[in-house]
């Protein structure tokens, strides 16, 4: 429904006490569990993430991964309404497709811990697969791709910017879909391969964590996903993004108010260690007030109203970001030698001890705060576990620590070039400053 | 063979204690409240200025001085406290409101001492440089370019300056006000209801020590402990509509809506289990209808928002544009229905349920309940407000909710809509 970041970020040494527990157990279907228990609250947190994002969609058929995820709530094979039953006992729900994943969670009191199990293995054992709710959805996503992609200005950024830096690879179209077009021709056939496919139990974990037990939630997992039987094993086939060796370079127009810059930057995939160092070449330059780009183009130079940079942290190798709005009269040109220079600098000289102790820091705060949340810890806990890596929610900390000034200015040099990067211009419709 | 059909038997939420807040006043005033809670070394830090843009002599003075609190202080530059943040991976959020300006702190823990003399200086003396104001000044006019520009901004700001006429409720920041606003705007607003008068709010892990150096950060501050009420007062305007057309855009963004009342009116808490059949959540009737059955839209909500000196229902939807009206039809319908029709047992024991398990997970961390205990408090209420909160839901019935409908839920919403319409 919604679609929200998955920000997986934990730090062990922060503070000594932060290492998340958990225990697991494996159901003969492939079904991989997870139980964190914590006593000090009235709730459960039941997160089920399935691997299969819009990477795993076919080039004609894109958005349908986002689709599906709404088909979900449309009732299962035995339960007409998934949302009323829940909402009666007190609970609260919502999920969201990115490239790499889908997620579906679910928030209620403890003691009604039973009816997530229940709606949670229905769905997963078979949707109803009814026209009528094919049909609304349809129309639904195609409100939604109006109103965040199309209705917005500058909405149809990532719609523009993925395929000039991906040829090859599924990331090059969103996860809302490349036209509306593509929702609009999806089948009930469709639907049906795609659940058959990727909506099995060999190809999901489940989180439960919060006010329960190891043993309560192995007999309730026994109980109601136990029977639901495995599937084929899905094998990814998605093609590796060749290396890009040329700049790349659009122009876009919109009635927009101000003229702006994307510039993406190839860098390495989620489960690559070197994924730290560029995460934190990002928030070098544009993390903050006192970032790079920020205190100098936007405070010192005043070339920027708006300036950042950042990560989009795929499993698949990623991109690193920098966005900015230019004030007015300021040219796209100037705004890029000015970011240029800023960049040449980071790669010639590398970053200081402080500002290497700073980001570190920033990203400390991070984990620890994204672990205040019961759910959030169930989420991160759930895309460690899908990445292979349950443990990566107690080892981030170690792996950001382990980034290294040298290291840092490495990264640049190697990701931060012209011929690896994808630029673009976003243009003020009746505005003259190019 | 395992029953799918019948859904597992469950429990009603029946007991929720909130954690009060420890609350005493500094030496020389200052209202100090904390809130010790979670098991995260972490810590939310709350200054509460007990002014907002009601107490405007000028447009756009909340705003700007209050952003401007970390732009330079008499000991630290703007670019020496961006630093100092950024270094020690602190979160620092500026808020005006309408009734209170808010400044909120998040670290960790064991950052907080070496933090608090800055934080101190950020709230007793900023000096506003010019520099950094024309800077401000210059980000927030392109900010506001850029949101003028959303369907959704638009209405939403005509819809409240329509319902809130001549009450600085119905105000919003332009590029005029912006323009005019100067330094000593800000030195007055911030001299006049700001300085020295200010709550302190704690959340997180607070430990003796922690308690300790707070309480001498903010020990010498003499409390002013003035809250202006507004002189103007908030009138009932007649219903209207406003449409304001855009060219290529896809869809119409819709507000409508009503004065209603605050958080301490009688009806408040049963209104708020009819808002929530009506459009509260995701199982609404609106919601049912609108998105789920006719796909007109991608979500449809309606509130109830309390502020200190009135409040309001808001609907709120992006819909395709040819189906504007039809839209508008089906809201009054459902209003039409709530008004004509009881509840069924069944729909009202599922909200019942829902509201109280949505408000026990949004206990959740040590920042929702200071949440929940400053919204009580700053409407002059104690967290006995939550105990007659959930009687409230409890107890409601069908009847009841018929009569509210029936009082506030007529054919009078103010109207506008923003987009292809």
């Amino acid at each position: 429904m919604l679609k929200l970041n998955v920000d997986v970020k934990k730090l062990q040494e922060s503070s000594g006490n932060t290492m998340i527990d958990y225990k697991s157990f494996t159901l003969p279907n492939g079904l991989q569990v997870f139980v964190h228990e914590d006593r000090a609250t009235p709730l459960a947190a039941v997160n089920i993430m399935y691997n299969v994002g819009s990477r795993d969609e076919e080039e004609e058929k894109t958005g349908f991964a986002h689709l599906f995820e709404h088909l979900m709530f449309g009732g299962s094979k035995h339960i007409e309404s998934y949302d009323e039953p829940l909402q009666r006992v007190g609970g609260e729900n919502n999920a969201f497709t990115s490239p790499d994943v889908t997620n579906y969670y679910i928030t209620l009191p403890a003691l009604n811990l039973e009816t997530a199990f229940w709606l949670e293995s229905d769905r997963m054992m078979s949707l109803n697969f009814s026209p009528k709710v094919l049909e609304v959805q349809r129309k639904v996503v195609i409100e939604e791709f109006k109103q965040r992609y199309l209705d917005q200005p500058y909405g149809d950024v990532w719609l523009k910017l993925r395929p000039l830096a991906y040829r090859k690879h599924s990331y090059r179209w969103a996860t809302i879909g490349k036209e509306i077009k593509h929702i609009e021709d999806a089948t009930l056939d469709d639907v049906r391969k795609f659940f058959f496919k990727f909506y099995l139990p060999n190809n999901a974990v489940m989180v439960v964590a919060g006010n329960v037990t190891f043993e309560q939630v192995k007999e309730l997992s026994e109980k109601w996903f136990g029977p639901i039987p495995a599937g084929e094993k899905y094998i990814r086939q998605v093609p590796a993004e060749p290396q890009q060796t040329e700049a790349r370079l659009e122009v876009a127009e919109g009635e927009v108010p101000l003229d702006a810059i994307y510039k993406a930057y190839h860098m390495p995939g989620r489960t690559d260690i070197r994924y730290y160092t560029a995460d934190l070449l990002s928030d070098v330059l544009g993390r903050g007030k006192s970032s790079l780009l920020y205190d100098k183009l936007v405070k010192e130079e005043k070339l920027f109203s708006e300036l950042s940079a950042y990560v989009t942290g795929s499993i698949d190798p990623g991109l690193l970001v920098i966005s900015g709005k230019l004030r007015p009269g300021v040219t796209h040109q100037q705004g890029e030698e000015a970011i240029e220079a800023v960049i040449t600098e980071v790669r010639e000289k590398g970053v200081s001890e402080e500002e290497l102790a700073k980001v570190k820091n920033q990203a400390e705060s991070s984990l620890v705060f994204s672990e205040v949340d019961l759910l959030n810890r169930a989420m991160n806990l759930a895309f460690g576990a899908l990445l292979g890596q349950p443990d990566l929610i107690n080892k981030e900390g170690e792996y950001i620590q382990g980034v290294s000034a040298e290291g840092i200015q490495a990264m640049a040099r190697q990701i931060l070039v012209p011929t690896n990067c994808s630029t673009l211009h976003y243009k003020a419709k009746n505005n003259s400053s190019e | 063979m395992l029953d799918r059909r019948t859904p597992p038997a469950y429990q009603q939420v029946t007991d929720i204690k909130l954690q009060n807040a420890k609350q005493r006043h500094l030496p020389k005033g200052v209202p100090l409240h904390i809130i010790n809670a979670g098991k995260q070394e972490v810590i939310r830090i709350e200054i509460v200025f007990r002014a907002g843009n009601v107490m405007e002599e000028k447009s756009a003075q909340a705003f700007f001085t209050t952003k401007m609190l970390s732009e330079g202080t008499a000991k630290y530059s703007a670019k020496e406290i961006a630093n100092i943040l950024d270094s020690y991976g602190v979160h620092l959020d500026l808020s005006p409101g309408f009734d209170f300006c808010t400044l909120s702190l998040y670290s960790l823990t064991k950052h907080i001492p070496l933090l608090l003399p800055v934080l101190k200086s950020v709230i007793t003396e900023p000096v506003f440089p010019e520099k950094e104001l024309d800077s401000l000044k210059d980000i927030k006019t392109q900010k506001l370019r850029v949101d003028n520009n959303k369907n959704s901004v638009v209405a939403s700001k005509l819809f409240r300056s329509k319902l809130f006429q001549n009450h600085p409720y119905g105000n919003f920041l332009n590029e005029e006000d912006i323009a005019a606003i100067t330094v000593p705007d800000l030195e007055t607003f911030f001299n006049r209801h700001l300085r020295n008068n200010f709550e302190v709010m704690v959340a997180g892990a607070v430990d003796t020590a922690i308690e300790e150096v707070i309480t001498a950060t903010f020990a010498d501050i003499s409390f002013k402990g003035i809250q202006e009420e507004s002189a103007k007062e908030v009138s009932f305007p007649a219903p209207e509509r406003e449409n304001i057309p855009k060219k290529g855009s896809l869809q119409s963004s819709i507000r409508a809506g009503k004065p209603l009342f605050t958080l301490n009116h009688p009806d408040f808490n049963r209104f708020s289990v009819l808002n929530t059949i009506f459009g509260g959540y995701f199982g609404s009737r609106l919601m049912k209808s609108i998105r789920e059955e006719k796909g007109y839209t991608y979500g449809i909500y309606s509130s109830v928002v309390p502020m200190k000196s009135a409040g309001y229902l808001v609907i709120g939807a992006d819909v395709v544009g040819e189906f504007t009206e039809q839209t508008l039809d089906e809201i009054y319908h459902q209003m039409a229905l709530l008004r004509n029709e009881l509840i069924d047992a069944e729909e009202l024991e599922t909200v019942k349920n829902y509201m109280l398990g949505s408000f026990l997970s949004s206990l959740n961390t040590p920042f929702a309940l200071a949440d929940r205990y400053k919204s009580v408090y700053l409407h002059q209420l104690g967290l006995e407000y939550y105990d007659a909160f959930i009687k409230d839901i409890n107890e409601v019935t069908a009847e009841e909710l018929q009569q509210l409908a029936k009082k506030y839920l007529q054919q009078d919403l103010t109207t506008v809509v923003v987009g292809n319409v």
